[in-house]
C-alpha cells in the first residue's frame, strides 16, 4: 500500500513541481491537490489520506490553523509542513499546532521524502536548515546568567530593596527625594545590571540576597 | 423659572438688613456672609449670580475677598460690586486691582443699586462671550501649529518613502534582474550541453536559483519581516534579537517567551518593532557595548517597552544629525501610534528608551 498523500499550497507551480517529484516514488501517491486551508481540511476529511504536504501561509485558513483543526477534529492524518520560512519560529509555532515535520521549501528533496517517511510513523521530523536554531529556541532562557548584587552602587542597592519592598516609583522617589524618572532610570540600570527582566525575579533576587524576608 | 441669586458679605448686620430690605421686591433670591470666610464658602457653594462686598471687614477684607474669589476658576466671573464710603477713591482704585466690577456707597438708593445690578448682570455676559472667543482662538492657532507639523511629518515620510523605493529598485534591478538574466541565458543553453556537461550547467541553474530565493528572503525580511503579520509582534523580535545577535556579536538580553502567542493591534505590533530595531541599530553603531537588554511588559492594559545599555551615551539635545532623525522617527512613531516616549542617556553611563501604550479592551 502507498501511502497516500494531500498537498496544499496556494501556489500552483510549486504543488505541480512537488507533485512531480514524489509521482517518481513508487511507495507515495498524490490523491489530492488542494489550494487554501479551507480545501484541503475538506479533502482530509473526504480522503482521510496518511499525510498532507502543506503550505504555512494560506489564504482563507492558514497552514498553521489547518494542522491545529485537522488535530483537533480527530483526524489521523499526519501534518507535514513545507515552507518558505527558514525561521525556528514558524517551525516552533506549526509543531505546537500538531505538525510533526518541518521542512523547508528549498530542501533537498531528502528532505521532504524522509518527513513524510518520519510522519507516517508518527515520528517528528525537522529541515537540517532549522534544526539547530529550533533546539536552541526550546532550551532558551535557560541558565542564563545573572548579575550580582556588587555589581550596583548604594544607591541602586537601596532603590531595588524599595522596589522589593513593594514601593512604587513614585513612593520611591517621594521618599528619597529623586524625580520620578530619575528612580525610574535607576530601576533600568538595576534590571540591566543584574540582567533581569521582570519585576517578579526582581523580588525572587531580592529575597535571595537577603535584601528582604521572604 | 429660578430667580437671580445675589450674595451679600458684610460684617455690619444692620448693612445687610438694609440692603436685603431694598432688594425685597426685585425678584432677587438673597443670601449674607458676615464675615470674608464664610462670604467665599457661600460663595463657591451657591455660585450666586452677584456679590455685594464690604470693604471694611476684619480678618479678610474685601480686597482679599475680591482677589480670591476671581482666582477661583469657578468663581472668576462673578459679577462682583464693593460697598466703599463715597468719596473714598483709593479703595475704589484697590478694589478695581483687586478685581471689582462696580461700587457702592451709602447711603443705599433702590433704584441706583437695581440699575448697577443689571449693567453687571450684562457685563458678566459680554466677559463670559469674550473668554469664548479667546478660547477659540487659542483652539485655532493650536490647530495649525498641528497642521503645520502633520505637513512637516508627512514631507518627511515622503522623502523617506522615495529613498526607500530608489534602494528596492536598485536591489532589485542590480541583484535579482541580473541573476534572473543570468539565469534565464542558461536555461536556454542547456539544450547544447550532453552527459556530464549538462549536468554541471544544470547544477549551475539550481545554484543561482538557490542564491536568488536567498536574496529575496533577505530582502523580504528587511523590508517587513512576515512574521510580523503572520506569528506577531512576540515571535518577530525573538527572531529579531537572534538576527541582531548572530550580525553585531552584542547579545540581547530580554524576556521575550517565543511560545508566547499573544497579538496586539496592528500599530502597536510594527510600532514597538521599528522602535527596536531603530533602537538596536543605533546602539550597534554608536554605543560600544557587548550586551543590551530589552524587556517588553505587558499588562491587562498596558504594554511598556524599554531599551537598556551601558555603553557611550549622550547629551540628548547635542546629538549628531544622523542619530538625531532616528530619535525624533522614535518619538514621532510612537505619537503617531497614541503611545509616550521617553529617552534618558548619561555619557559614560548609557541610554535608556522607554515607550509605553495603552492596550485596548480585549475581547
Amino acid at each position: 500500500m502507498p501511502i497516500t498523500v494531500i498537498l496544499a499550497d496556494d501556489h500552483k507551480l510549486v504543488r505541480q513541481g512537488i507533485k512531480s517529484m514524489l509521482q517518481s516514488q513508487k511507495d507515495i501517491s498524490v490523491v489530492g491537490e488542494a489550494s487554501d486551508g479551507v480545501e484541503a481540511l475538506k479533502l482530509v476529511a473526504d480522503l482521510k489520506p496518511d499525510v498532507i504536504l502543506m503550505d504555512l501561509m494560506m489564504p482563507n485558513l492558514n497552514g498553521i490553523e489547518t494542522a491545529y483543526q485537522i488535530r483537533q477534529q480527530g483526524y489521523k492524518t499526519r501534518v507535514v509542513f513545507l515552507s518558505m520560512h527558514a525561521n525556528a519560529s514558524y517551525a516552533v509555532r506549526a509543531l505546537h499546532n500538531g505538525a510533526l515535520g518541518y521542512v523547508i521549501k528549498d530542501a533537498d528533496f531528502s528532505e521532504i521524502l524522509a518527513a513524510i517517511q518520519n510522519a507516517v510513523e508518527g515520528k517528528r521530523y525537522l529541515s537540517k536548515a532549522i534544526s539547530d536554531e529550533v533546539l536552541e529556541m526550546l532550551l532558551s532562557g535557560e541558565g542564563e546568567k545573572k548579575g550580582s548584587l556588587e555589581s550596583l552602587s548604594p544607591r541602586e542597592r537601596q532603590v531595588l530593596q524599595m522596589i522589593a519592598e513593594g514601593n512604587t516609583n513614585l513612593a520611591i522617589a517621594d521618599k528619597l527625594s529623586l524625580s520620578v524618572r530619575t528612580v525610574e532610570s535607576h530601576r533600568a540600570r538595576v534590571m540591566f545590571k543584574l540582567r533581569i527582566t521582570s519585576q517578579a525575579e526582581l523580588v525572587r533576587f531580592a529575597i535571595q540576597q537577603g535584601l528582604i524576608d521572604a | 423659572m429660578s430667580y437671580p441669586h445675589l450674595l451679600i458679605i458684610d460684617d455690619d448686620a444692620m448693612t445687610r438688613e438694609t440692603l436685603t430690605g431694598l432688594l425685597a421686591e426685585s425678584g432677587y433670591e438673597i443670601q449674607c456672609a458676615a464675615s470674608g470666610a464664610v462670604g467665599i464658602e457661600l460663595a463657591s457653594r451657591l455660585n450666586p449670580d452677584v456679590v455685594l462686598l464690604d470693604v471694611m471687614m476684619p480678618g479678610m477684607d474685601g480686597f482679599e475677598v475680591c482677589r480670591l474669589l476671581r482666582k477661583d476658576p469657578h468663581l472668576a466671573e462673578i459679577p462682583i460690586i464693593m460697598i466703599t464710603a463715597l468719596d473714598d477713591q483709593d479703595s475704589r482704585l484697590m478694589g478695581l486691582e483687586a478685581g471689582a466690577d462696580d461700587f457702592l456707597s451709602k447711603p443705599f438708593n433702590s433704584v441706583e443699586l437695581e440699575i448697577r445690578l443689571r449693567g453687571l448682570r450684562q457685563v458678566a455676559r459680554y466677559r463670559h462671550l469674550r473668554e469664548e472667543r479667546e478660547k477659540l482662538q487659542t483652539a485655532h492657532q493650536l490647530l495649525q501649529i498641528q497642521n503645520e507639523e502633520l505637513r512637516m511629518l508627512s514631507g518627511k515620510v515622503i522623502s523617506v518613502q522615495e529613498t526607500e523605493r530608489r534602494h528596492l529598485a536598485m536591489e532589485l534591478h542590480d541583484e535579482i534582474g541580473q541573476q534572473l538574466t543570468a539565469l534565464k541565458i542558461m536555461l536556454i543553453n542547456l539544450v547544447n550541453y550532453q552527459g556530464e556537461e549538462y549536468q554541471i550547467e544544470r547544477k549551475k541553474a539550481i545554484n543561482i536559483t538557490e542564491q536568488l530565493l536567498n536574496q529575496v528572503r533577505e530582502m523580504t525580511l528587511n523590508l517587513r519581516p512576515t512574521m510580523l503579520d503572520d506569528l506577531g509582534l512576540i515571535a518577530a523580535l525573538y527572531w529579531f534579537f537572534n538576527r541582531f545577535t548572530q550580525q553585531t556579536r552584542i547579545k540581547v538580553i530580554h524576556n521575550i517567551d517565543p511560545l508566547d502567542d499573544r497579538r496586539f493591534p496592528d500599530v502597536i505590533e510594527t510600532t514597538i518593532f521599528r522602535i527596536i530595531q531603530e533602537a538596536l541599530t543605533n546602539i550597534a553603531r554608536h554605543a560600544k557595548v557587548k550586551e543590551v537588554m530589552v524587556t517588553l511588559s505587558i499588562e491587562p492594559h498596558l504594554l511598556r517597552l524599554s531599551v537598556v545599555d551601558s555603553g557611550k551615551g549622550f547629551i540628548v539635545n547635542q546629538v549628531s544629525m544622523g542619530y538625531s532623525t532616528g530619535i525624533s522617527s522614535m518619538r514621532e512613531r510612537v505619537a503617531l501610534a497614541g503611545g509616550k516616549f521617553n529617552i534618558q542617556s548619561t555619557p559614560g553611563e548609557g541610554t535608556i528608551i522607554e515607550a509605553e501604550f495603552s492596550l485596548p479592551e480585549m475581547e
